[in-house]
């Protein structure tokens, strides 16, 4: 006993010191374990308030560009009006479907927290679970698709930006339908990387990119960017294509969030099909009869 | 020693302030990611005693992966430097600038013992944090890259920052 003392007595900054860098450590674990970061969460409320009074301040400064960008989109939007369609004579452009159920609704959404230099990359914003915002919800902006909701406060959230490590988003070519996963290799914000392609598809520069229909948290054909140049991974029997972003991650100010009425459904289906497989796995390789 | 502690805790809000608003603000290049916050810790009076310093280190990493949403990058290379510099204090300083507890700033030390001194430290928080950061070693030439780049101007940045804020001209001749 008297020598643990002594030997506590002598190590303890040492000691102090491993037990202070494994919770730093454990906290970096869970973080980049995308489904259970909770360490950070429990404070966003109060980062949240500094961020959304600093954000109050320079909001004015991209008041031009922001009037700019809601001009553009008004202007989308009066072209979907009933009254900017030439009437056909017979054919009545009914917009309201009982065919059409609404599987996604948008949420508008400040910035208040962003950045665009860091190898991991994310956006603070001020919408909360009080306004309906959940976990793996799709964040667009005007011009692009932006990232997904990794951690909801109350009245806050946070974003995987795309301009993440750990960003894995659903892409596919839109002339030619075919797929890949986009991912962001860390150099440059203004780009991204579509690999997966296989090497027979024929891609040409300047081809649009936008989202598949495989996520169940982003709507088909949300524009990602165009492609900007080809080349192929280290294998060589897939293209990567590097993909200007539609998206200014540096001037980003009102974002959407994205719920989809049906990923519930989706979900429950795909995670019960998946059990059912692991259940059975002679279902799908049944043994060949014996002659 | 009250005046004492209200001055470093409004240094530490101030560094904090200036790094998340100001600093971070910055983004110029992806390489490019100065950080000034940990001047607090470097700072901190040479008396320190070295459970004080560390858990100075612990928190205000802390602070920071709360502000930037970064895990536990920041609390990890804060909480290094401040061990480091527990050792490196008593190894360089000469026995009177221990006991009188000075700053640890240029007027006290002389200019070059400072300028080793932070050099040493941005360079092992910048290690610790940029691979902490990439958490691999897959992009390490990109993360050496990055803390060569960032650990150049934040060591700029916390030489400039020191002496806006610090008399230069020295008192004493530089000891260790």
């Amino acid at each position: 006993m008297r020598n643990l003392l002594i030997f506590l007595q002598r190590y303890y900054i040492f000691i102090l010191f491993i037990t202070l860098e494994s919770i730093g450590f454990s906290m970096l674990v869970s973080h980049n374990n995308i489904q259970q970061a909770t360490m950070v969460n429990a404070s966003n409320a109060l980062v949240g308030k500094f961020y959304e009074s600093v954000s109050g301040l320079t909001d004015y400064f991209k008041l031009g560009q922001v009037n700019d960008q809601l001009q553009q989109e008004n202007a989308m939007y009066r072209m979907g009006q009933l009254s900017s369609f030439y009437d056909n004579g017979a054919v009545k452009i009914v917009r309201v479907d009982s065919n059409l159920g609404q599987q996604f609704t948008y949420m508008a959404a400040k910035v208040l927290n962003n950045s665009v230099t860091m190898r991991n990359n994310y956006l603070t914003l001020n919408r909360g679970s009080i306004h309906g915002v959940k976990k793996q919800m799709g964040v667009v902006s005007p011009s692009g698709l932006v990232g997904v909701v990794m951690n909801v406060s109350p009245h806050y959230c946070t974003v995987l930006s795309m301009l993440n490590k750990n960003s894995h988003i659903s892409a596919k070519i839109i002339e030619n339908n075919y797929f890949g996963s986009l991912e962001w290799n860390g150099d440059d914000p203004r780009n991204a990387t579509l690999k997966d392609i296989n090497k027979h598809v024929e891609v040409k520069l300047g081809q649009t990119v936008v989202t598949s229909s495989y996520s169940t948290v982003f709507p088909e054909g949300i524009p990602i960017g165009k492609i900007q140049k080809v080349g192929f991974d280290p294998g060589g029997n897939f293209y990567e294509l590097k993909v200007k972003l539609s998206t200014d991650f540096s001037s980003l100010s009102s974002v959407y969030i994205i719920t989809n009425l049906m990923k519930d459904e989706i979900d429950l289906l795909e995670e019960k099909t998946k059990g059912l497989g692991e259940k059975i796995p002679s279902a799908n390789n049944p043994t060949p009869a014996k002659p | 020693m009250i005046r004492e502690i209200i001055i470093q805790f409004v240094r530490f809000i101030l560094l904090v302030l200036g790094q998340v608003f100001i600093v971070n603000n910055l983004k110029l290049h992806t390489y490019f990611n100065p950080f000034i916050y940990f001047l607090f810790v470097l700072l901190l009076p040479v008396s320190t005693p070295p459970v004080i310093t560390l858990l100075c280190g612990f928190f205000q990493g802390f602070v920071m992966d709360m502000f930037m949403e970064t895990g536990g990058m920041h609390t990890m290379a804060t909480t290094l430097i401040a061990f480091i510099r527990i050792y490196y204090l008593r190894y360089t300083l000469s026995k009177e600038q221990m006991d009188k507890g000075i700053e640890p700033v240029i007027a006290n030390t002389g200019s070059t013992w400072f300028l080793i001194y932070s050099t040493c430290m941005v360079f092992t928080h910048h290690f610790v944090l940029f691979f902490a950061e990439s958490f691999g070693f897959s992009e390490i030439l990109t993360t050496l890259q990055s803390i060569l780049v960032s650990g150049l101007v934040s060591l700029l940045l916390l030489v400039l920052l020191h002496m806006l804020f610090f008399r230069v001209n020295s008192k004493e001749v530089a000891g260790g």
